[in-house]
């Protein structure tokens, strides 16, 4: 056994977001990971035991030899097949470093549906109530799974595009995190646990009818830790009121409401 | 003469200041904010804080993190309770999931120091001092058995 301390840690190489000094690193699909032993006995074999979601994946696997100095690194990447919770013990001659490793691979964010919109509370209101405000709630699918990212690491859903008044009027470019937004409760800088996020409010508020082009290009993605992973490359909202209390909001694609 | 061209001047920039309130776009043109990378520290709480914000159970969630935090989890609960209102009923059910995971598998929290549960102790302690909910004082008093068992010395 060696006299100094062992120690056993696992970095996240890719996302510097996702690596806690204190408490450790968790991983999306392709981030690159270090795993380090330091001070153990030298020049000694290096094994393994892993869980994947509780199913048994590796039983005192050989992964190599420590150095003269009783050293040990292997890098890694993420892969899809690596999606899930992770429990690795590591022993270096039989004995094990350290304490359990523990952490998550979770699939990159790769696409949006929309899950529903209704028009948002509040709406437009005097003395810009002709129009519409609509709140969308989006899920955000895994590439890799097709399904909602249901996760705790923090998803902060970003938007960037131009916005259009009147008449197709230029009104400038916008880029920003979806939310919050003060006065919609729905609206976070983050995106729920279940995968699912709200973009409120949306749409246009004058004080007389408009329409002809009024709207905005938009393009969302996410961040996850210091990364970012576009999930819509590009969308054209129209926005539209008729008269008070009345006006539409439609992507042409999958949103379209109106009253 | 004079007082004509300030009265139109006048009126003008009323006219313009009020066509310019009268519409306003989501989003919004000209916000401009580019994303504010956050710190490892920062997205721990952050995690931590959307998990107690979640409006469904986190009795399910995959939370390796709360794992890997012991008694941490604690300490940060109660950063986070400094700068927020009182806790609703379901957020008071999601703080004791998370104090529970972070004390499931006590050989998965990363500092020694977060081995001993004593932050979470007092912390579930003003929870219970908090409540006149029977139900809720009796899980309490069940979470500290289970965490003062899960972290007996071996």
């Amino acid at each position: 056994m060696p006299i100094t301390a062992q120690t056993l840690n696992l970095f996240n190489d890719s996302n510097s977001g996702l690596n806690d000094p204190d408490y450790g690193a968790d991983f999306v699909v392709n981030d690159r990971s270090a795993l380090v032993i330091l001070g153990s006995d030298p020049n000694a074999p290096v094994t393994v035991t892993e869980y994947l979601n509780g199913n048994l994946i590796a039983d005192n696997a050989y992964m190599g030899q420590t150095t003269n100095i009783g050293n040990f690194t292997m890098y890694g990447t993420q892969t899809a097949a690596n999606i899930g919770v992770h429990t690795q013990d590591w022993f270096v001659n039989g004995n094990e470093v350290g304490g359990e490793l523990l952490f998550e691979v979770i699939p990159r964010p790769g696409t949006l549906t929309v899950d529903a919109f209704t028009v948002a509370s509040p709406n437009c209101s005097y003395p810009q109530n002709v129009g519409l405000l609509a709140d969308v709630k989006y899920n955000i699918l895994g590439i890799e799974t097709g399904t909602n990212l249901v996760t705790s690491v923090p998803l902060v859903p970003y938007e960037d595009g131009e916005a259009y008044g009147d008449n197709g009027v230029d009104l400038g470019p916008y880029h920003s995190d979806i939310g919050p937004k003060p006065g919609y409760s729905d609206s976070n800088e983050y995106a729920a646990d279940d995968g699912t996020f709200h973009d409120v409010p949306l749409g246009g508020c004058y004080g007389y009818p408009f329409g002809n082009g009024a709207g905005a290009t938009q393009t969302i993605s996410i961040y996850i830790g210091s990364n970012n992973y576009i999930v819509r490359g590009y969308q054209r909202w129209q926005f539209s009121g008729s008269s008070q209390g009345h006006g539409s909001v439609t992507n042409d694609s999958d949103v379209s409401i109106a009253q | 003469m004079k007082t004509l061209r300030w009265t139109k001047t006048f009126v003008l920039v009323v006219l313009s200041q009020s066509i310019a309130q009268t519409q306003t776009i989501y989003p919004t043109p000209g916000r401009n904010e580019p994303h504010r990378y956050q710190s490892p520290e920062e997205l721990t709480i952050a995690r931590v804080a959307n998990l107690i914000r979640s409006p469904s159970p986190i009795t399910n969630l995959r939370a390796p993190l709360l794992q890997r935090m012991g008694d941490g989890a604690a300490v940060t609960i109660q950063n986070i309770m400094k700068t927020r209102g009182p806790l609703s009923p379901t957020e008071q059910q999601n703080v004791l999931q998370i104090l529970h995971k972070a004390f499931e598998l006590p050989g998965a929290i990363t500092k020694d120091y977060n081995r001993k549960p004593n932050a979470t102790m007092a912390l579930l302690q003003q929870l219970e001092a908090s409540t006149t909910d029977f139900a809720f004082q009796t899980q309490i008093e069940d979470l500290k058995q289970l965490i003062f068992k899960a972290t007996l010395p071996k």
